[in-house]
Order: C-alpha cells, then structure tokens, then sequence
C-alpha cells in the first residue's frame, strides 16, 4: 500500500498520493485526534490541518521514513500544537469533556471515563487508542512509535489498574 | 500453570487471538482457580465496557470536500504570491535582452554578466525560504 503512494510521490501526482493517504489513514489519524484532543469537533478540524501539512510537504518527502511514520509524526505534532494552544487538559474538567463516545447519562461509563483520567498518561492513551483503533496492538505501536511489546505491557498495565479502581 | 501466569494470559487474550495451547492451559486452571476466575470475569466486563464506550465518531460527510476547498485555496494564493516574482524576472530578462541588442558590444557584454548574476541569486534565496519554511513547518 504504501509502495502506491511511494510510486505516485516519484510521478509527481500529489493530489492522487494524497487521495491514497486519506483513504489509507484518516480514521486511524482521526482517531489520533480524538484521544489527543478528547473532542470530536475540534479533532476534526485538526484532522484537516494535518492533512493540509501533509499535502503541503509531500513534494519534499523523501522517502527516509515509511510514509505512515512521516505522517503521523505530523499528525502527532499537530496535536500536541492544538493541544497546547487551547490548554485543553488544563481549563478542562473530565465532567466537561467526556472521552469520545462516551453517552454522558450513563453512569457507568462516566466512572469508567473517570478511572481512565486517573491512568498515567501513557496507559490512558495506548488503551484509548487501542479500542478506537479496533483494538490492533500494531497500529497503536505504530501510531505511538512505540514497540509492540511496550504498547502490551501499558495495555496490561491499564487493564489492571482500571479492573482494581472499579472494584 | 500458575496464577501470576495465568492472569498475564488473560490480560494477553484480549490483545489478540492466543494460541489453542495457551487457551486450553488457561481454561484448565481457570476450572480450579476461583481467584483466576473472577479475574477472568472482571478483565471480560471491563473489556465489553471499554469496547462500548470508546468508539471512533465518524467524520462528517463533508470533510474531504472541505479538504479540497482548503488545498485549492491554497494552491491559487502560491500562485499569486509567486506572480509579482514571475513578473519581475521575464521583465528584467526582456530589458538585458533589449539592452544587448540596443547597448555597444562592451556595455552589452558587463550588464549581460551583471544581470546574469544577480538573476542567480534567485537559486540560493529560493533554497533558504524552503529551509525556512521546512523549519518552521518541523517546529510546529
């Protein structure tokens, strides 16, 4: 798949790479998002940026990096940047913000949203990111740039500690 | 198989398939492990929780349209911010041109060389707004 984009990239026909990129990666670089900015609007908008920067820098790719690894690192660094501008996780309370998918009237999951904030944040993320990216250990791995013996052991870390804290 | 064991294979199941060796050991323990079972239990119903909880909102319809609007905005303003600097160099090249036709073989020949080389300093000034702009683009 990424062969595609590497042959389409050498001819030139960025708006075609481009194309083969949003096919492949935007509901996992959505997802990203998501977990990152903890509100589907907003993840969106960032989302379009990000895609933006991509497109924008894809006559200057090199082909060093796999392209999923040069994308979300933009995808990352994004995030990060929206992420700091609004101060999301400091002028937000968990009441406000529901983790995504979260139906705010059931209590139940507004416990377990709240043991979730209480994770450090590696656990919280690569267990957040595991269930919205279809529970794939690879593609956490990948998007984390983490090993996929690293993402099990938080994942199992997670688990545990979220079982003990609903206790 | 023991508990320690056994309860690292639970956590490991819900991270892919296990192997049919591994799930019959984990059965096996779990049919005399009361303490293995309701950890098995819980991990089960934390598991259904979290799948039902965290799931990824589509994008709206639009999205891709939008996309698009923003790339085709973007390319016509990297158009006319380059069209003064287009102008500008197929305007000097007509003057030197006429001026070599025009001008004496000496004074032709020094404001060809002059006009040649400040043409060339567009290379290294287009090189270093790339790097500037690959810069600010990696620090963001």
């Amino acid at each position: 798949m990424n062969d595609d984009v590497q042959e389409l990239l050498k001819k030139r026909t960025y708006g075609e790479a481009l194309e083969r990129l949003l096919n492949l990666y935007q509901k996992k670089v959505f997802g990203m998002a998501v977990m990152m900015l903890r509100d589907a609007g907003r993840a969106e908008e960032v989302t379009q940026d990000i895609f933006l920067k991509v497109w924008r820098a894809l006559p200057a790719y090199d082909g060093r990096a796999a392209v999923s690894t040069w994308l979300y690192t933009i995808a990352r660094n994004t995030c990060l940047t929206a992420v700091r501008a609004e101060s999301y996780r400091k002028t937000t309370s968990i009441d406000q913000v529901p983790e995504p998918g979260v139906r705010a009237n059931v209590p139940l999951e507004l416990e377990l949203a709240g043991c979730l904030e209480k994770l450090p944040e590696i656990q919280r993320e690569v267990i957040t990111l595991f269930y919205l990216q279809e529970k794939s250990v690879r593609e956490v791995a990948e998007i984390l740039d983490l090993p996929e013996g690293t993402v099990k052991s938080h994942l199992h870390r997670a688990r545990r500690a979220l079982s003990d804290m609903m206790e | 198989m023991d508990c320690q064991k056994t309860q690292e294979e639970i956590l490991a199941s819900f991270d892919g398939a296990l192997p049919y060796e591994s799930q019959r050991e984990i059965n096996q323990h779990l049919s005399t492990c009361p303490t293995c079972r309701v950890f098995a239990a819980r991990q089960k119903a934390l598991d259904a929780r979290l799948s039902a909880m965290l799931v990824l909102p589509e994008v709206s319809p639009g999205f891709r349209a939008t996309l698009r609007g923003q790339m085709r905005r973007e390319a016509v303003l990297a158009r006319s911010d380059s069209l003064p600097e287009i102008v500008h160099f197929v305007s000097c090249t007509v003057a030197t041109a006429l001026c070599v036709v025009l001008l004496p073989f000496g004074t032709s020949v020094i404001l060809a060389a002059g006009a040649t080389a400040a043409s060339l300093t567009y290379i290294p000034l287009a090189a270093l707004r790339n790097l500037f702009r690959e810069v600010e683009e990696a620090g963001e």
